[in-house]
Formats: C-alpha cells, structure tokens, sequence
C-alpha cells in the first residue's frame, strides 16, 4: 500500500518546471522525511500527468549529442504512454503488464514479465517515471541532496551487472512544487541520457485509448 | 549460371582511389540512422550513430531510449575493437557477425586491397573485385553519386553478404540494407534528418 502511494506520488511529482542550471551547488539533505512527505502530499492530488520532453543523449568520448523529443502521458494506476515525434517516430505503450512498441515499419507486444531484460529494463526505467525507485534499497543506494532551488537524489545501482549498464541515476526535484524537472541515467565511460519535463499538465482528462493497442 | 558473366576488365578513371568510392571516409561527419535488426524471429529497432574520425570508425547502437547496447571501433577491414556490449546481446556469433557486416560497409573498397576492375556489360556500371582481410568481395559503383551501390561479398561455393545503399547524392546514403544468402540475418538502416 505504502509503496502504491509513492508510485503515484511520483507521477504526481511529474508536472513540470523549466530545466536546472548545469552550474547550480547541491549539499547534502538534512531532512529527507521533509522531501519524502512533500511528495506524498503532491501525488494524493494527482491523477493524470501530460508533460513534453527532451531527451539528450551525451557520447562523451565522441562529444557528440542525439537531441530526441516528444510526448509523455501516464493515467493512474499505471498507464504510461511514452511516444517520440523528433526527430523519429516511436511509440512505447505501458499497460496492464504488457509492453507495446511501434516504429514506422514494425509493432511488438512484449509480456514484461516474460522477458528478463525486458523486465529489468521497465523496473528501472518504470521506477524511474514512478518514483517507486526511491525506495528501492535492495537494488539502489541512495543520496539525497539540494540546492537552492532544486531537490537531487543519486541512485547507484547496486548490482555490479546492472552497474555495468548504469553507473548512476540522477533525479531533479523543483523544490516549489516537487515536480521532476529531469532525470539523468549516467553510463560507464560518463555517457549519459538527460530527460528534461517541460510544458507539464496535471489532471488532464486523457482517454484510457490512448494506452490501448 | 555464373553471376558474373557479364564482366569485362577495365580500369580505374585516372586519378582515382579506390578509397574514394567508400561512404564512410574520415571527412564526411557523422551519421545517424535508424536501425532495424532481424535476426531469425528476433527483431532489435533502435539508432546507429557511424562517426568516421582520422584513425578509426565508431558505430554505436542505442535504443530509442537512450540505452547504449553496443560501442566498436573499427580500424582496417576486418579489423574492430568492442568498446562496450550490453549482456544480454553479448553473444559471440552474434558480435562476430556485426563486426563482419559493419567493417564491410564501411570499408567497402578499402585502399590496401588487391583489386581489379571490372564493366557489367549489363547494368553498365564499374565494378571494383578487392580482396583483403575482409575476403573477396564485388562493389558496384554508382556513375551518378561515384560512390559503392551495392556489395556482394563472396564465399568459397557461394556468395555470403550482399549490402546495398541507396542515394542519389554523393554526401551520404539515405539508407542501407545488409542481408546474408545462407542465414537469416538481416539489417536496415534508414537515414535520419536531425535538421
């Protein structure tokens, strides 16, 4: 139960604010129930969240960048609707324990928990967006920091296979409202994928089609 | 019936490398594709970024999501570094077989192969025969953009890979299909415009 009430609290935390400053100083939390109950008070409100993203993809050894956007729609209980429009087309469909994915050429329909690497991968990409992840101590240690204006927890995984994928998982609070403003999935070898909520909606009426496939 | 009947000796257009025929050359930016992988009744979608540099190839495989799956880096025909392969794909038939279909395509008609030069009497196009680490194979020049329109590389008995780019301008292919004769492995990677 308790952990239902995270996972929609964090939803609730996805509507929006503009993007942290690069340069901005984060200390460690003193209080981290004080943050824990501030996103439990802002998921209670929240049913559906719309919000647009930007996904960057950082190589560093190549300093190159793979700027990708698009559309994020999640309905309680656990809907999520993950669709890219720039600068390709894909459509990821989270929904009664089934995966739908769709290109231009191709649709698949995974049962998640049938697929071990599909399994691992909503866990944790899942846990992300749901913030269920947070209180995931036996896969994640976790640090909790803040600045002036923005709460960051560090995630690090702490399985040493799932280490090899994922150093670090980064994820920004706006300290107003505690929305997400964006999460950051560092790679061995400092690669990284950045995922920046803008334009962020909450209690929209979002149709349950458009997580049916 | 032998394939390639209807080939006569030639020889290169003067001042001409063979080199210059690739697409993939140290000045010609990056590339990113989006890629579609079949493997028997295994489908992988996701993006290629192929980033020539002076020394060396790069071709890394992501997922829509940002999940990087495989990093080489490709040095001479045949010749590749895995930076990073994700385990559930880190199989060894199945990194031996990209490793031999990307270095085909990037070197295509490298400079440090033995070659003839041949004209299809019936499509009219030159055709380049290299043989080096990589093995024997026959690239199809396109009169229009002068760079490989298609590949076949060729076996003891049989022919093994056939790769073929599509363009009609000389700067990059809009897309790429990488098939194999006797497995079914196939790849297609179609252009993507970032602009």
């Amino acid at each position: 139960m308790k952990r239902t009430k995270y996972i929609a609290l964090f939803y609730l935390l996805l509507w929006f604010v503009p993007t942290a400053n690069a340069q901005e100083k984060f200390v460690q939390l003193a209080d981290t129930r004080n943050f824990m109950s501030g996103l439990e008070k802002m998921s209670a409100l929240t049913n559906t969240i719309e919000s647009d993203f930007v996904q960057e993809k950082n190589l560093s050894v190549l300093a190159e960048k793979i700027i990708s956007k698009g559309h994020f729609r999640f309905r309680r209980e656990n809907n999520i609707r993950w669709e890219y429009t720039q600068p390709y087309k894909y459509l990821i469909i989270i929904s009664n324990g089934q995966l739908y994915t769709r290109d231009e050429r191709n649709r698949k329909v995974y049962d998640i928990e049938s697929n071990r690497m599909f399994s691992e991968m909503n866990r944790f990409i899942g846990g992300c967006i749901r913030g269920d992840i947070l209180k995931d101590e036996e896969q994640y240690s976790t640090e909790f920091m803040e600045s002036a204006d923005h709460y960051l927890v560090k995630l690090v995984p702490r399985n040493d296979k799932m280490r090899q994928m994922l150093n670090e998982v980064h994820i920004m609070f706006d300290k107003k409202d505690f929305s997400v403003t964006s999460i950051r999935m560092v790679e061995s070898g400092e690669d990284y994928t950045k995922i920046d909520f803008v334009n962020k909606k909450l209690n929209t009426d979002i149709p349950l089609e458009k997580f049916s496939f | 019936m032998n394939l390639f009947n209807s080939f006569t000796p030639s020889s290169l257009p003067p001042q001409s490398q063979t080199g210059s025929y690739s697409w993939f050359r140290a000045d010609t930016g990056r590339f990113l594709f989006r890629s579609s992988i079949d493997i028997y009744r295994n489908h992988f979608s996701g993006l290629i970024l192929i980033k020539p540099t002076s020394e060396s190839h790069r071709i890394l495989f992501i997922t829509e999501t940002g999940i990087k799956v495989f990093d080489m880096e490709y040095f001479s025909p045949g010749k590749y570094d895995v930076h990073y392969c994700m385990e559930s794909v880190n199989r060894k038939p199945l990194i031996k077989t990209l490793g031999n279909d990307f270095s085909l395509m990037l070197y295509s008609v490298s400079d440090n192969s033995r070659i003839k030069i041949f004209t299809d009497s019936r499509s009219a196009r030159m055709v380049i025969r290299s043989t080096d680490d990589a093995g024997k194979r026959f690239c199809f020049i396109n009169a229009k953009t002068g760079r490989v329109e298609e590949l076949v590389k060729t076996g003891l008995l049989c022919n093994k890979v056939n790769i073929r780019f599509f363009s009609d301008l000389p700067w990059g292919p809009d897309s790429i299909a990488i098939s194999h004769y006797n497995i079914k492995f196939n790849i297609r990677l179609t252009k993507i415009d970032e602009n």
